[in-house]
């Protein structure tokens, strides 16, 4: 199996049968016997590459064959069979986060996936809002959800996605201050169990 | 008598005086078998039980599922979906089970150790560190009605040898080995050493190193399960577990009996205040009774999770438990007195790098919680940073409740302790808090008369429900071989055995198991004191005459008794 390459300081989450590990800034690395699935990993090495939008901290300018909105192969609402994985694409877009006059991130340029695989189902929010298209993201098992207010939810914002979604997992992505999870984690601690893998 | 009290903020407006809590507590113990029958009511029972006790048993004509009680009972709720266990490892491996999964893998476990032809009532004994796999055979082994024993992973060869000869079991479960500081501890190894040949050992994979294989050896990986088997139903005295606990002469086993020892478990964990949306990390393993109590059962039956972490506590640094309370937003943490002191005297920037905010409750037991310690703890671990009830914390003022209780291998419990679900009384440091509801606890002098205020004989004066099955433990009279002080709110200062039985670091050591080891390794006669030590509370000091180097002795009791068991060595 290729090692699945990115920057990794972190834990490795087996849940299921199914390894998950954060990479760089808010990427994933999912693994099932013997095969991977990266998500918006920089330098990645997976059988499978996925990213959520185009931004710097996301997409390193990985030159093989990936998944991406912004390269035309993925769109909202459609399924992609990867190896063992089942990948279903969520619209992922801000509401609230504006830069001169515009969302961070429009809706339809960039999304997040929802990965099945064994039975287990993961929910990678990408860069987003709380939207109306996330409640409809149905039973899941572990959301990874960006917390740190960048262009993302703030961590008020994904604690209440937390309660909304009810995964039985809650891995926060997409902050480099402690007290961005310190505040979600407290807040959320109650209607999920909250995993900080990153550190 | 006049000892400093503290009410945490937390606990502002449930606390109660002393009087209140003297109320409550005589008219518990005013009847003893009144007051633990309606605890049992709070069982499953299959058959519920009449009489309270008979012929030395609790509730003698009740019939339940042991493992009910533990996982089943939480089918068809909320809880069943949600994590049970987060196992962590000293590499960053993490895995978690809700409780369904943790069911399916007992379920599985149960017919592993079916086709291993272990049935209801056959011992099975665990030298292995807990994992999800050797978490599994231990709820599997209760499934089936097996009674088990977690030997201590620390404890050598000859430790677990005596304890195997004991206990006879049908099968042993162990690990290849696992790593521990940053070395593999060959665990396999050992059993070799230890376990006769003629018994089936089934050893998990864990570092999945190569090991030796002797006839009656079968990994798991190996195993074809059988059928799991429905839940074994039985009567309340059927064993459900035991250990060994340490007495002056050796090691004696100790075996709890299901419908007891669930029933007194089951109540004070509920009176503790844990709650189903706590995630829970008790950091003392199961081959001792607060980890057998409060790791394995009690706060699986109440539907939280339970945090369980294998490696040191110092690797890669001092800080590890801190970050594990800290990323998976720990609320109850259980921990020893020793530990405190440890972790106490570490570079303080280790502790302070991490946010404990979602702490609401420290428990610590094993052995006497000196006052400077509490302190550290209340104010160090248990301040946090975010206002509570209607105080703001400033910086070292305390917050959450540090609440130290006493527990014995013989007790099945905490018997001692303020109990924020129940009964909360302030804070006193260095005390293990007044007696928890129906435990009959006195302090007496050598002539049996009550003592306040000096020194006596720690005693329970009524039987307790998690009463060992052994013949007369007690006996009208239940002496603890603890001394502890009371004062006239009833709190109990502990102040160690009085015994000549050793406390280390909370580990319960006896001298005469020393002495053996000494004399099977080296075959020298030695006579094994004790002596206080400021860091591990107390040390074992072997005195030797002529024959045998330090370093021969140390060396000795450090391969037949394990790495716990330091000693120093004195001419005599």
């Amino acid at each position: 199996m290729p090692s699945a390459g990115g920057k990794s300081a972190g834990l490795r989450l087996n849940y299921g049968g199914v390894v998950l590990s954060l990479r760089d800034y808010a990427g994933a690395v999912a693994e099932y016997r013997g095969e991977s699935l990266c998500i918006d990993v920089l330098r990645p090495d997976c059988h499978h590459v996925f990213y959520t939008h185009g931004h710097e901290r996301h997409y390193g300018g990985y030159a093989g064959e990936f998944h991406a909105p912004f390269r035309g192969n993925v769109i909202a609402g459609t399924v992609v069979r990867a190896g063992p994985f089942r990948v279903l694409v969520i619209d992922a877009y801000n509401i609230t986060k504006v830069a001169g006059g515009r969302p961070v991130h429009s809706r339809g340029e960039g999304v997040g996936y929802v990965i099945e695989v064994a039975g287990i189902v993961m929910y990678h929010a990408g860069d987003t809002d709380l939207t109306p298209q996330m409640l409809e993201v149905g039973r899941h098992d572990i959301a990874l959800l960006p917390i740190g207010g960048d262009g993302v939810m703030t961590p008020e914002e994904a604690a209440e996605a937390v309660k909304l979604l009810r995964p039985k997992i809650a891995i926060p992505v997409h902050f480099t201050e402690a007290r961005h999870y310190v505040k979600f984690r407290d807040m959320a601690q109650p209607y999920a169990q909250i995993m900080n893998i990153k550190s | 008598m006049a000892r400093e009290s503290v009410v945490p903020p937390y606990m502002k407006y449930k606390a109660v005086p002393a009087a209140e809590f003297k109320r409550l507590y005589s008219e518990s113990v005013s009847d003893i078998y009144a007051f633990w029958m309606r605890e049992a009511a709070h069982l499953r029972w299959r058959v519920r039980p009449r009489r309270a006790f008979e012929g030395g048993v609790w509730f003698p004509d009740g019939y339940l599922s042991p493992y009910e009680n533990v996982i089943g009972r939480h089918h068809g709720t909320f809880m069943w979906d949600k994590i049970a266990i987060i196992w962590e490892d000293e590499s960053g491996e993490v895995r978690a089970l809700t409780y369904s999964q943790l069911d399916s893998l007992a379920l599985r476990m149960a017919g592993a150790l079916r086709a291993l032809g272990v049935g209801r009532g056959d011992w099975v004994v665990f030298y292995a560190p807990p994992t999800p796999e050797t978490l599994a055979l231990t709820y599997a082994a209760v499934r089936i009605g097996a009674p088990f024993e977690h030997v201590f992973t620390g404890w050598g060869w000859l430790a677990l040898a005596r304890r195997v000869a004991s206990r006879r079991p049908r099968l042993v479960v162990t690990v290849d080995a696992f790593p521990r500081r940053g070395k593999l501890v060959r665990t396999k190894n050992v059993v070799d050493k230890a376990v006769p040949e003629g018994v089936r050992v089934l050893v998990v994979e864990r570092a999945g190193v190569s090991v030796s294989r002797r006839r009656n050896d079968i990994f798991l990986s190996e195993v074809e399960p059988a059928d799991g088997g429905g839940e074994a139903v039985v009567g309340s005295g059927h064993p459900l577990f035991g250990l060994h606990a340490a007495y002056r002469d050796g090691p004696r086993p100790v075996t709890h009996a299901a419908g007891g020892y669930l029933v007194q478990t089951y109540a004070t964990t509920r009176w503790l205040g844990i709650r189903p949306r706590d995630t829970y990390f008790c950091t003392v393993m199961p081959g001792w009774i607060t980890g057998v109590t409060y790791m394995l059962f009690g706060p699986l039956m109440i539907g939280a999770t339970v945090v369980v972490y294998e490696g040191g506590p110092d690797y890669p640094q001092w800080d590890r438990w801190w970050s594990i309370i800290e990323r998976y937003a720990v609320t109850v943490f259980v921990t020893t007195a020793g530990a405190m002191r440890y972790l106490s005297r570490q570079d303080p920037e280790l502790l302070k790098k991490h946010n404990l905010d979602t702490l609401r409750l420290i428990i610590t037991t094993a052995e006497p919680f000196e006052g400077e310690i509490w302190r550290w703890t209340y104010q160090y671990v248990g301040t946090g940073t975010v206002p509570t009830v209607d105080s703001v914390p400033e910086r070292l003022t305390g917050r959450v409740p540090v609440i130290h209780a006493f527990i014995q291998t013989e007790l099945g419990t905490f018997v001692t302790g303020q109990l924020p679900n129940y009964v909360f009384t302030p804070l006193k440091p260095g005390s293990a808090g007044p007696p928890m509801p129906g435990f009959y606890i006195d302090v007496v002098d050598e002539e049996g008369r009550p003592a306040r205020g000096i020194p006596g004989r720690l005693i329970l004066k009524a039987p307790w429900p998690a009463l060992p099955l052994e013949p007369k433990v007690f006996d009208g009279i239940y002496d603890t071989g603890d001394a502890a002080v009371m004062d006239e709110d009833l709190y109990i200062y502990p102040q160690g055995r009085r015994d000549g039985v050793i406390k280390i670091n909370g580990y319960r050591v006896s001298p005469g198991e020393i002495e053996e080891a000494i004399k099977t390794a080296l075959g020298v006669d030695v006579v094994v004191e004790k002596t206080r030590d400021p860091l591990r509370f107390e040390v074992p000091v072997v005195y030797i005459r002529g024959g045998a180097s330090p370093d021969d002795v140390k060396g000795a009791v450090r391969e037949l008794l394990g790495p716990i068991v330091d000693v120093e060595v004195r001419s005599m």
